[in-house]
């Protein structure tokens, strides 16, 4: 992974000394909340319903076992013990003081971690596939690329105030979009060019929240070398051109959706002709010297182990075989493959590690998996290289320490926001709904019966679980200072993107998952064979069975 | 048989550590609802909020919240601010395992 | 009034004329609207010449007379309307203008590294604010990874150096 040179460390120590700065500017009372709101917004502090709540980046969700390290110590000296990893492949901590964050991010800086650009209308961490490096469909690893896009984007001087916030996101794997780019203020994939040779598609204007929109084409290709400048001349066309009156107005994908895709890329490329001989263009040496950080583990060499895997997903140990077969894929390297612990275990709510349970898992990335973790924006952590012969031992392990489930891509392995518990922007909460569908749905055979499903639940508007591309997603709203939910159906984040429709009136809390059970009652019956996935079922017999099952036939 | 009625009262988050507090008659804050000043003329809580909003290194925002005053107690009336006064309703922290001597605790 | 210009507190040596007071001798800061209306003979004058000018100016009509300005003022009406600084850099690094270009309004200390990286380099803060106490801002930093108008190579072109 990318190890941070004398340069790389400055920023991040200066980063960390300015903000205990501005933190002792507040606590000495020389500026007040008002003025202290946009500096803590750089640095992905906010203010929630019971304390403060501190953001951490995960760049393209890589992470050490030394970092991880960090992140138990923190929670655990800092906070209350936990931390909660979230749908943008980072880490919030929950109950941490004021006085007690620069030592925090002093910390971080020590391991090459920050909080910059955690929030406010920057351009924020940018996110990837979970299996970039391992996958076997990839053309190419997406990670430097990432790299080379955090750097341009960390204190860009012209881009600190846009009109909304930012979000990039880049996959390496064309047919299979595991970093759902489409959902993106710009989703950039690496494809190949007529003559073979790679470059990026620039897709821009998508995103959830109140209006939400799939990403528009506005490159086809465009050389790697390019890049920078392109992505330059895109946020220049937006922070002069995008709306300033209307928050709900503001992100980019409002832009192009008002000017028309074509007379947006117009703008883009006007601007790009003129910022292309500005110096913003890559090196080879540049892209070499980044790439070089993400070369593969040493792995040794092993026989082929598809027929050992597959072995293992009908073995004699059935809690054994359930996870293989829902956890695990397989590797490009002989011999290895990749594991997804799942953070979706009943009796916690979705995404939250213990600091235990974290020093466990940088001991199980040290001993299985070249020292390395990756957060994916399912809320699950992923073991990216570990050897077929391992699994049955660190299957083992992960039982001992509570992060065995066996869901992944299941029902139970929902997306799911911090929603009212925490969250200073939520309705309604949404990880007592979680812990109820858990203890509902937790029927391993019945979960696999169902195959491939996703539920997403958002306690706002504001859509953090991503309600809107879930096959089941759950929106919470408010009547009156009382929690309703709302049910969409027919959402999906991958290549066929499409987003969820409300099936009708909203439910009580008491309610919600008991209309989740008659969906699922409705697809069991209606679908053609057990292979035709729920959403599959969905397009091809419409809205109205579920709404008669879930509403009466009035 | 209990009364109960519609009042304010202001609450603000502490500036040390983001915690919820409630304005007191004293003109100080306190962590807990019970001892909240409550006004049943809004005019008068105006007042008083403008007051607490002068008092900026101790907190953030502070605003008026609807209670409804039960037994001469003031009650949340609004989910969002039952938990703000009572914290989240979830589990926080999975307790770990009891140590096993494969699996020692580090 | 005090400004902070490159890096030191000074005076402002332009007077602020509004659209219609009297031009006196000396240098003088108008606004934009008064620069369109009265350019020939604003320009003939002796002294230097400024113009304020709102953040979503019109480039194209600007362009013509930014050769002949000593100082241009942009306008931040607050400090998280962040299109003044795309239109510093376009100013410095496409039209080429030399002058003094002066943040104004909404201006903050925490804005001000980011200010002078695209091109400004006089900062009038805003009302109350602690000017040299700002000072310390441009301190913060000693790296940057991105070109901009105060140095246009990108770290990675100077790496290793």
């Amino acid at each position: 992974m990318y190890q941070y040179d004398q340069y790389d460390q400055r920023i991040v120590d200066e980063r960390a000394q300015q903000f205990r700065g501005q933190v002792e500017r507040r606590l000495s009372g020389e500026i007040a909340e008002s003025e202290f709101k946009p500096l803590r917004l750089q640095n992905g502090l906010y203010m929630q319903l019971h304390a403060y709540m501190l953001r951490v980046a995960i760049p393209y969700g890589l992470l050490s076992s030394k970092q991880m390290r960090s992140f138990a110590h923190i929670c655990r000296t800092y906070d209350k013990g936990y931390g909660h990893f979230t749908t943008r492949q980072n880490l919030q901590i929950n109950w941490p003081e004021l006085q007690a964050i620069p030592k925090v991010l002093e910390e971080l800086a020590g391991v090459e971690m920050h909080a910059i650009q955690t929030s406010g209308n920057c351009i924020r961490n940018t996110t990837s596939d979970q299996f970039a490096g391992v996958a076997r469909d990839e053309l190419e690893d997406p990670r430097p690329y990432c790299e080379i896009i955090r750097q341009w984007s960390t204190f860009h001087p012209e881009f600190a105030f846009l009109p909304r916030k930012f979000k990039i996101a880049v996959t390496g794997t064309p047919g299979d979009d595991r970093a759902a780019v489409r959902l993106h203020d710009i989703g950039i994939r690496i494809v190949e060019g007529e003559r073979g040779e790679r470059g990026f598609e620039i897709l821009v204007g998508g995103g959830l929240g109140r209006t939400p929109m799939i990403a528009k084409v506005v490159r086809d290709f465009l050389p790697k070398r390019q890049l920078l400048p392109y992505l330059e001349a895109i946020m220049r066309v937006y922070n002069e051109q995008g709306r300033r009156d209307n928050k709900y107005k503001a992100r980019i994908k409002i832009l192009v959706d008002a000017l028309g895709v074509e007379e947006f890329a117009r703008r883009v490329e006007a601007e790009f002709e003129l910022i292309k001989g500005e110096g913003l263009e890559l090196t080879d040496s540049e892209i070499a010297r980044v790439g070089a950080f993400f070369a593969p583990p040493p792995h040794e060499s092993l026989p082929d182990s598809d027929a050992q895997l597959q072995a293992l997903t009908l073995g004699s140990e059935r809690t054994l075989g359930l996870w293989v077969r829902n956890n695990v894929i397989p590797h490009r390297v002989p011999g290895y493959c990749a594991v997804t612990v799942s953070l979706k275990e009943k009796g916690t709510p979705p995404g939250d590690v213990s600091d235990y349970q974290m020093d466990r898992l940088a001991d199980l990335a040290d001993n299985y998996s070249f020292g390395q973790l990756r957060a994916t924006h399912h809320q699950n952590l992923v073991l990216a290289d570990v050897k077929v012969a391992d699994l049955p031992a660190l299957h083992q392990e992960l039982a001992a320490c509570g992060l065995a489930s066996a869901n992944v891509g299941k029902l139970t392995d929902m997306i799911c926001c911090p929603g009212l518990d925490f969250c200073a922007l939520a309705n309604a909460r949404s990880i007592p709904i979680a812990e109820e569908i858990m203890q509902r749905f937790d029927d391993v055979d019945y979960l696999n019966d169902l195959g491939e499903i996703s539920i997403k639940m958002s306690g706002c508007i504001n859509a953090c679980g991503h309600h809107h591309v879930g096959n089941i997603g759950i929106l919470g709203i408010d009547k009156q200072g009382v929690e309703f939910y709302q049910l969409m159906l027919g959402g999906s984040h991958n290549n066929d993107a499409s987003l969820g429709a409300i099936v009708g009136r909203a439910f009580a809390q008491d309610e919600i998952v008991g209309a989740i059970d008659t969906v699922l009652r409705v697809y069991l019956h209606q679908r053609s064979s057990p292979e035709e996935r729920f959403v599959d079922t969905y397009r091809r017999i419409g809205m109205e069975p579920f709404k008669e099952a879930l509403y009466g036939a009035n | 048989m209990s009364k109960s009625h519609t009042s304010l009262a202001i609450t603000a988050a502490r500036t040390d550590d983001g915690a919820p507090v409630y304005w007191t008659p004293e003109g100080g804050w306190s962590r807990a609802l019970a001892d909240a000043q409550v006004f049943a003329d809004a005019k008068v809580a105006e007042g008083a909020l403008g007051q607490a909003r002068g008092q900026e290194r101790q907190v953030c925002d502070p605003y008026t919240m609807k209670v409804s005053v039960v037994d001469g107690r003031p009650q949340p009336l609004t989910a969002r601010e039952r938990i703000r006064c009572e914290g989240p309703t979830t589990r926080l922290r999975r307790p770990d395992p009891p140590a096993n001597p494969t699996h020692p605790v580090p | 009034m005090e400004l902070i210009k490159r890096g030191v507190v000074v005076e402002d040596g332009f007077k602020r004329v509004a659209d219609d007071g009297e031009l006196s001798s000396g240098d003088v800061l108008v606004s934009w609207a008064r620069l369109q209306a009265e350019a020939a003979s604003l320009l003939a004058r002796s002294g230097r010449v400024g113009v304020r000018v709102p953040n979503d100016v019109d480039l194209e009509a600007l362009a013509p007379y930014v050769e002949q300005l000593d100082l241009i003022a942009i306008e931040f009406p607050t400090y998280t309307d962040g299109r003044g600084y795309s239109l510093a850099r376009r100013l410095r690094e496409r039209h080429g203008f030399r002058g003094e270009l002066r943040a104004v309004g909404d201006v903050l200390r925490d804005q001000l590294f980011y200010m002078r990286r695209c091109g400004f380099d006089a900062f009038e803060l805003k009302e109350g604010k602690d000017v040299a106490g700002a000072l310390e801002a441009f301190r913060e930093f000693s790296v940057t990874y991105q070109g901009a108008a105060d140095d246009p190579r990108p770290l990675f072109r100077r790496r290793g150096g």
